[in-house]
């Protein structure tokens, strides 16, 4: 896998590997081990996520009154 | 079902009034789910895209007549997420995820609040696996591109 396939597939599976399709998800495993960079991307991806999550998830008061997203 | 419809309208009158539609058909159809068909949850998934994808297009219809609805309030009583996460960054992504695209939208949430497999999305939404991925793709490439540009802004 290379850094634009990583990319590519981040799009489309998300950032929990263990989601991922398993050939997709041993070649990822493969390249972030041995490519600083694309750990970088991994890691990234991880946090953007994350944002997008905290984003969605209603708080006490979105939940009576108003709406996360 | 009130989670998704809540975070897919952003209205708290559109999130009741779905869940509550929902739950009377419900009531009232109990075999309105196949057993030989969907998954149970794929279906009822299914059934609250429909109407939150209805209900926008009511609220779109409404906000063109004469007297449209005064919009809900603004939510701002403490948010103990927001505040430690960064009440503005979060408020600034909430807004470009409401921004996108209705479909695009359905399919993130699903995949981000659902935790739904693409293959899921796509019979959700009636579309194929790889029209699903395409949907999520473009919403998470819209979404980091907005952010990244943001932040590049700050």
């Amino acid at each position: 896998m290379t850094r634009d396939e990583l990319n590519d597939a981040l799009l489309r599976f998300g950032g929990k590997l263990e989601r991922w399709p398993q050939p997709e998800r041993d070649a990822a495993r493969l390249l972030v081990k041995g490519d600083a960079v694309a750990a970088k991307m991994l890691s990234d991806f991880v946090a953007f996520e994350q944002a997008i999550a905290e984003a969605c998830v209603p708080s006490r008061s979105a939940r009576r009154r108003s709406a996360p997203c | 079902v009130r989670g998704l419809a809540l975070s897919f309208s952003g209205h708290v009158a559109d999130a009741d009034d779905i869940t509550q539609d929902v739950f009377v058909m419900l009531w009232r159809r109990p075999d309105a789910w196949n057993a030989g068909g969907a998954a149970f949850s794929t279906w009822l998934y299914r059934v609250v895209v429909n109407r939150c994808i209805d209900q926008a297009r009511r609220r779109r219809l409404r906000s063109w007549m004469p007297f449209g609805e005064a919009p809900d309030p603004v939510d701002d009583a403490p948010d103990s997420v927001s505040a430690l996460a960064g009440r503005e960054h979060l408020a600034e992504v909430r807004f470009m995820i409401r921004a996108l695209p209705e479909k695009q939208r359905v399919a993130l949430l699903l995949a981000v609040q659902g935790e739904r497999s693409n293959a899921d999305i796509g019979s959700i939404l009636g579309i194929s696996e790889g029209a699903a991925e395409q949907l999520l793709v473009r919403a998470r490439r819209t979404l980091r591109e907005k952010i990244k540009e943001k932040e590049g802004t700050q």
